[in-house]
């Protein structure tokens, strides 16, 4: 099967699910252009898909969270990729509910990085797809927005709305031609989450890359990773509080 | 059922961490050094030493599986650098289509190049390739002070023989170079050719030693593991096809959970006994992984021992004949009144490795599993050890829960050399064991 991705652009590519799906790509001599905040680990990220088949790969080095460079970054990738097939949305921080729950300053820093600067990307992204009439942009987002819990709310809130915003989006970009999904992973053994115990509903970023390249070829709306997230969540959500509160979930 | 607490291979060895922390890649681990309170530090993948040596109870551990990527790679000279976090699993994917791999091999590929470092691993080619460390060209290591140093045979000589089979003391590996091998086709001939007893078995090694590469033995449990096959094999010359497999696995991991061995134990005869009757002996060709990694299509066996978990004894017997040691160590298996499941033997060279604590040295190397019946099987082991001690043997310390640190000390004299070079802020549960540090 010949992929429809050939071209893509990938902010925050040196998280771990961006770079096993970039090594995807890769494998199939797809055209590549990074953005991420570590240049050194961006550098080897790009050697990395060079050794594994890339046909090129371009990195640029920002802090997503300086929105005014936004413009620039995606002006700069459009020139790179002639208009990417796709555009990933992978950058995002976990932070520490404990801190943050008391932290006003914390909790802001979270929200500029998961929320706000994904929202001032995708209304420049959406933009420049709805002109071209065509590819898909996706994000990843997190089954932690599905309902408020005690454990994570405030990751939780910067997720609920991005969602919330690709959902909208996906519904704009209906008529266009132009594919918008919300990925919802469930726990991933990355090191976003060191050092936590590790239960079986956890996954690997590589089983997650893998099903989302599966959705990225053909699917859009929301996509749950792995699958059995979707049930999951969907009696997660119906679920009254107060047995929510027993349960300890 | 979860995960709590980082455990070795055998399940044997238990030990939290105060910290944990995964590097995204090495520009992480600076941070990580600079703080005061983390104590000793010690790199893990993916915890595929059976015993203590990956483990740093009340320590920082660092995870370094997700520093793994490929730097570069010279398609012309076969050289590859990458990060430290590269599993053998992953060159082979990679790498095998455009006809390159690692020359030397542990028997799974769960194994991460830091590791494989570590404590310089060796495959059933040993006779041959000699071990891990003699393929590196060069490594980075990165010390608690900040210090990043290149080592190789030309620089930081002493550095890089005390780093490769250093158990990870030495400071955090985070890229290596190597020199991969070229192959034409991923198939590789075998033979299976059954022995009646020991002095069979090594006359046949003596025939067979030289023409081929690959060499071990399954040695028969039923039959007090001096009966068996000697298994040879090597690389099929002709041009075949290069596609790396992707082999369906058989998840056991919820076996870990059972109070019991008994449903494992039974697999696992069930195993020995394909291997006696059922295994097609004689010359065939068969996959390079099905011959160089046969229990990675289980990617969990050690699950197969449930809870208790179990013991491997490996060491290596410094003549590679019948001669008296090895009869001795399999009558004391014998009497030790616990069944060994899994018996297997190698052959080593004498090709030398550049560590300074690598633990092939030439002769027989034997390794045996037992289910960890606690104070019964310390004791059998202990037994084991003493032969090992009285012929002038070595223990594998990649594979060690249990054994006294003078048998340690004793096999390995470069031991007071290898302590001039250990990071201070390096550690390990072996290593205090070892030491006497509580």
């Amino acid at each position: 099967m010949k992929s429809r991705i050939r071209s893509a652009l990938v902010f925050g590519a040196t998280s771990a699910i961006a770079t096993a799906y970039c090594r995807i790509l890769a494998a199939r001599g797809a055209v590549l252009h990074l953005v991420g905040r570590d240049n050194n680990a961006l550098q080897s990220l790009a050697s990395d898909l060079g050794v594994r088949g890339a046909s090129m790969v371009s990195i640029a080095t920002a802090d997503l969270c300086e929105i005014d460079q936004h413009e620039q970054l995606v002006d700069e990738a459009w020139e790179q990729l002639n208009g990417p097939d796709l555009v990933l949305l992978a950058h995002g921080e976990l932070g520490k509910q404990v801190e943050l729950e008391t932290d006003w300053q914390s909790q802001d820093s979270l929200i500029q990085t998961n929320l706000i600067s994904q929202m001032s990307l995708l209304t420049l992204l959406a933009d420049r797809f709805e002109q071209q009439g065509r590819g898909c942009l996706a994000a990843i987002s997190s089954v932690a927005g599905d309902r408020g819990r005690a454990s994570n709310y405030i990751y939780g809130a910067s997720k609920a709305g991005l969602s919330c915003y690709l959902q909208g989006l996906q519904q704009r970009m209906g008529k266009t031609g132009v594919r918008v999904i919300d990925f919802r992973p469930g726990p991933v053994d990355t090191p976003m989450t060191a050092g936590m115990p590790k239960g079986i509903l956890w996954s690997t970023p590589e089983k997650i890359a893998s099903a989302m390249d599966r959705g990225l070829e053909h699917r859009s709306g929301t996509l749950y990773l792995p699958f059995y997230w979707r049930p999951i969540m969907a009696l997660i959500r119906l679920m009254p509080n107060p047995l929510i509160r027993r349960l300890g979930i | 059922m979860t995960e709590q607490v980082p455990h070795g291979w055998g399940g044997t060895s238990k030990g939290a961490p105060a910290h944990t922390f995964a590097p995204a890649s090495p520009g992480d681990l600076a941070p990580i050094f600079a703080m005061q309170e983390h104590g000793t530090y010690l790199g893990r993948g993916f915890g595929r030493s059976y015993g203590d040596s990956a483990l740093n109870t009340g320590g920082t551990l660092i995870d370094c599986r997700f520093m793994n990527r490929f730097l570069s790679f010279d398609t012309e000279s076969g050289v590859l650098e990458c990060e430290s976090g590269v599993s053998i699993g992953e060159i082979n994917r990679v790498l095998a289509g455009k006809g390159w791999v690692l020359p030397v091999v542990p028997g799974t590929q769960f194994v991460t190049i830091g590791g494989a470092i570590a404590n310089d691993v060796h495959g059933k080619n040993h006779v041959q390739e000699g071990s891990f460390g003699a393929h590196l060209i060069s490594l980075r290591l990165l010390r608690s002070n900040g210090e990043t140093l290149d080592c190789s045979p030309q620089s930081e000589t002493d550095l890089f023989a005390a780093t490769i089979g250093g158990l990870g003391l030495t400071g955090l590996v985070v890229s290596a170079k190597m020199q991969l091998r070229s192959l034409q086709s991923l198939s590789m001939d075998v033979n299976h050719i059954p022995f009646k007893d020991l002095a069979e078995l090594f006359s046949l090694a003596e025939k067979h030693l030289d023409s081929w590469e690959y060499h071990t033995a399954w040695m028969d449990p039923a039959a007090a593991c001096r009966k068996g096959l000697y298994i040879i094999a090597r690389h099929a010359d002709q041009r075949g096809p290069l596609d790396w497999p992707r082999s369906r696995k058989v998840p056991l991991g919820p076996m870990a959970a059972l109070a019991t061995d008994l449903p494992g134990r039974l697999f696992i005869n069930a195993a020995n006994t394909w291997y006696r009757r059922g295994i097609k002996k004689g010359m065939r060709q068969a996959s390079l992984e099905s011959v160089l990694y046969p229990l990675d299509r289980l990617p969990d066996w050690n699950a197969l021992f449930g809870k208790p978990g179990f013991f491997q004894h490996q060491c290596v017997l410094p003549k590679a004949d019948d001669s008296g040691a090895l009869d001795k160590l399999l009558t004391v298996a014998e009497n030790g009144g616990q069944p060994v499941s899994l018996a297997v033997g190698k052959w080593f060279g004498p090709r030398k490795s550049p560590g300074l604590l690598s633990f092939p040295t030439p002769g027989f190397s034997l390794a045996m599993d037992f289910t960890n019946r606690g104070a019964a099987s310390r004791v059998l082991l202990d037994e084991l050890d003493k032969v090992v001690a009285d012929c002038g043997g070595k223990p594998y310390p990649a594979k060690d829960a249990r054994m006294a640190s003078a048998l340690f000390t004793a096999a390995y004299p470069a031991l007071e050399q290898f302590r001039q070079h250990i990071d201070p802020q390096f550690a390990s549960d072996f290593w205090r064991r070892m030491e006497g540090v509580a």
